[in-house]
């Protein structure tokens, strides 16, 4: 059956409001992907290019030739992101888990005192963090980026806010009547159950990671080691700054959260709702 | 199979009143016993600590000879409905009703065949590979009687497990539990709110309040000989009427009491010794009052009435009393409407004397 919308004034002009923040929004990103073919004089010239040319090879090319180290970049990003995730999914389920369900003394306590680090600004945590890993020698070193970030408030709160509204009571006391110790029930009974939880914060966590920019500034000093934000800001150090190769990179750095985003959108919205619906 | 103890048996939550005050009981092995009470009572909380779910404030309770402190609730040779079923969601039948197994480690072929067995008696074979989702129902709570059938336990609790059913289907599950226990012979702990359930698949009953037994006894001897106020009140359906009135005489052959503002005074048996204008609780159930003829009787009139089909259940304005008396008869007995005027008579040998602490002197 077809059916026509029809559009009273009031919904026109909400829908024109969110198509224009939709192109502002959206704007920039195209740009990027445009000006990533395009030569620097092209995207200098007024007005600059609107569509895509042909000049993506040369710029990666160029950018190849300022960033020697790109893919090798690109693999600490990658090497970061994936443990990172890993070891957030790990401890913020167990974290949320502990939270959700257990009784122990100070519970509301420690769970506050974990929100507040919420508040904290990342930058305040720049020098310590130096000290830190100057201290234990793990400067210039990948574990410098993934253990610091290896549990976050926000995902102890996504966890036990899902465990606590999706898993009832009676099934974790089922499943020690089933003979599950307390490590045995969260494998079989909560970690299965938690999957679209589990989903979006693996994903929020990759994509923090990813495009992460502070902490590697502060312990990363060799350009192999350079995450790959870091080593597209070198480029606009000395000299002419090549736009192309920079939005070249940065398409190529904004490729897999890309492929990421789109296979597993859905599933996103889906865990930061499921939990409050099934109630 | 296993008979089941509790010795002075308290629990407390931390900053709380206590739940479950100094409660004894004894659970033959292979009984079926029902335990009713009113909401809040502490039925859940007394069957999740015989599971050991609940730690036990004080006192002990023994499973078999065996006592139960610190044993982990799946090495009690216990098994538990839940009333949600609690059915794992992301496992199949077959993968729920097996995990207890699985997880005590036995290899799978003797998990399947256990599996299949318990499915066979449940009639849920064709089911085995669903997820919990795909079911209806009574096929869950099916499935969650056959996750506990599995383990042979020496003791099932069920906590209200047909109470998220439809009349039909609990009156079917009903049958099927009672054939159940009549198969396996297991000793079985069962809590419900239903009068039904309750009267019908009790070897006996325990009636709990507050935390503390009322009364235990076989379901027709709660219903006929209640030892207090409470019980009578709580078991059978509709509800005991009760009767506030005083006693007028007490001779040998009982207590004379008048009801409301009624000329007619009746005898109840009950043991002589009453005082004269003494105030007691006459109780009488609804189904032993009897309606006659305005002139016989103690005159009352007819406000409401509720036809069942086979019974009618009605409602009387009797003159000096607050309440309505609730009175069920056949519905082929009815020779009255909405508004007449009807006459009471009531079964005396069914009557109860209760006095002001609730207890029924009509016992002796
Ligand atoms: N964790 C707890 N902390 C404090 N009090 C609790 C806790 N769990 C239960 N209670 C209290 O214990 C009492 C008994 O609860 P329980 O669930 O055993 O009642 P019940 O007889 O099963 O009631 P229902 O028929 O409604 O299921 C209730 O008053 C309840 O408020
Ligand atoms: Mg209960």
């Amino acid at each position: 059956m077809e059916r026509r919308i029809i559009l009273d004034p009031g919904q026109w002009i909400a829908f024109m409001v969110v198509a224009v923040g939709a192109m502002i929004m959206l704007g920039p990103f195209y740009f990027m992907f445009v000006f990533a073919t395009h030569s620097n004089t092209d995207i200098l010239s007024v007005p600059p290019p609107v569509w895509f040319g042909g000049q993506f090879v040369a710029n990666v090319q160029v950018l190849l030739e300022k960033l020697p180290y790109f893919w090798n970049n690109l693999g600490v990003s990658f090497y970061v992101a994936i443990i990172t995730t890993a070891l957030n999914l790990f401890f913020c389920s167990l974290a949320g888990y502990a939270f959700a369900t257990y009784e122990f003394r100070f519970k509301n306590l420690l769970f506050m005192i974990v929100m507040s680090t919420l508040l904290i600004p990342p930058f305040l945590g720049m020098i310590p963090t130096t000290l830190i890993m100057t201290l234990f020698g793990w400067m210039n070193e990948p574990r410098a980026l993934y253990l610091p970030m290896a549990c976050s408030a926000l995902g102890v709160f996504l966890m036990r806010q899902y465990i606590s509204s999706a898993i009832p009571r009676e099934l974790l006391e089922a499943a020690r009547m089933d003979g599950c110790g307390e490590f045995a029930t969260f494998r079989h009974i909560v970690l299965p159950l938690t999957g679209p939880a589990m989903g979006t914060l693996g994903l929020i966590t990759f994509i923090t990671s990813w495009n992460n920019f502070m902490t590697p500034l502060v312990v990363m000093r060799d350009m192999e080691m350079y995450t790959v934000p870091l080593a597209l800001r070198a480029l606009q150090g000395s000299g002419q700054v090549p736009w192309g190769a920079i939005c070249a990179g940065s398409s190529i750095a904004v490729a897999p959260l890309l492929v990421i985003f789109i296979l597993a959108s859905r599933r996103l919205i889906e865990g930061m709702t499921a939990g409050a619906l099934k109630g | 199979m296993a008979s089941l103890q509790l010795l002075g048996v308290e629990k407390s939550y931390k900053g709380g009143a206590s739940i479950i005050k100094k409660l004894d009981l004894f659970v033959e092995d292979g009984e079926f016993v029902v335990l009713v009470g009113p909401s809040g009572c502490g039925k859940s909380t007394l069957l999740r600590m015989i599971a050991g779910l609940e730690e036990v404030t004080a006192g002990h309770i023994l499973i078999g000879d065996k006592r139960t402190e610190g044993l982990p609730p799946s090495e009690r040779g216990v098994a538990m409905v839940f009333q949600s079923y609690a059915l794992y969601p992301h496992m199949t039948v077959a993968e729920n009703m097996g995990f207890s197994l699985k997880m005590a480690g036995l290899p799978k072929p003797q998990v399947a065949q256990a599996v299949e067995r318990a499915a066979e008696v449940l009639q849920i074979t064709h089911l085995l590979q669903r997820k919990p989702k795909a079911l209806s129902g009574g096929q869950r709570q099916r499935v969650a009687i056959g996750r506990a059938i599995v383990r042979q336990p020496s003791i099932f609790l069920f906590d209200e497990p047909l109470s998220n059913l439809d009349a039909a289907l609990r009156a079917q599950m009903r049958l099927e539990l009672a054939k159940l226990h009549k198969q396996l012979g297991t000793t079985m702990v069962y809590v419900t709110h239903d009068q039904t359930e309750a009267m019908t698949l009790g070897d006996r009953i325990v009636v709990l309040n507050g935390g503390h037994i009322e009364q235990t006894g076989r379901p027709m001897e709660l219903y006929e000989r209640p030892g207090n106020q409470f019980v009578a009140g709580f078991i059978g359906s509709p509800k005991m009427n009760f009767l506030p009135c005083r006693v007028q005489a007490s001779s040998e052959r009982g207590a004379t009491v008048q009801i409301g503002s009624s000329p007619r005074p009746l005898q109840i048996p009950a043991p002589s010794g009453r005082v004269a204008g003494e105030p007691v609780c006459l109780g009488v159930r609804p189904e032993h009052v009897r309606l006659t003829t305005p002139d016989q009787g103690i005159p009352a009139r007819v406000d409401i009435i509720e036809e069942m089909g086979d019974v009618a259940v009605a409602y009387l304005h009797v003159a000096g009393l607050e309440r309505h008396l609730v009175v069920k008869t056949p519905s082929s007995a009815m020779g009255f409407y909405e508004g007449g005027q009807v006459g009471v008579a009531a079964e005396l040998e069914c009557c109860h004397l209760f006095n002001q602490q609730g207890v029924n002197l009509s016992l002796g």
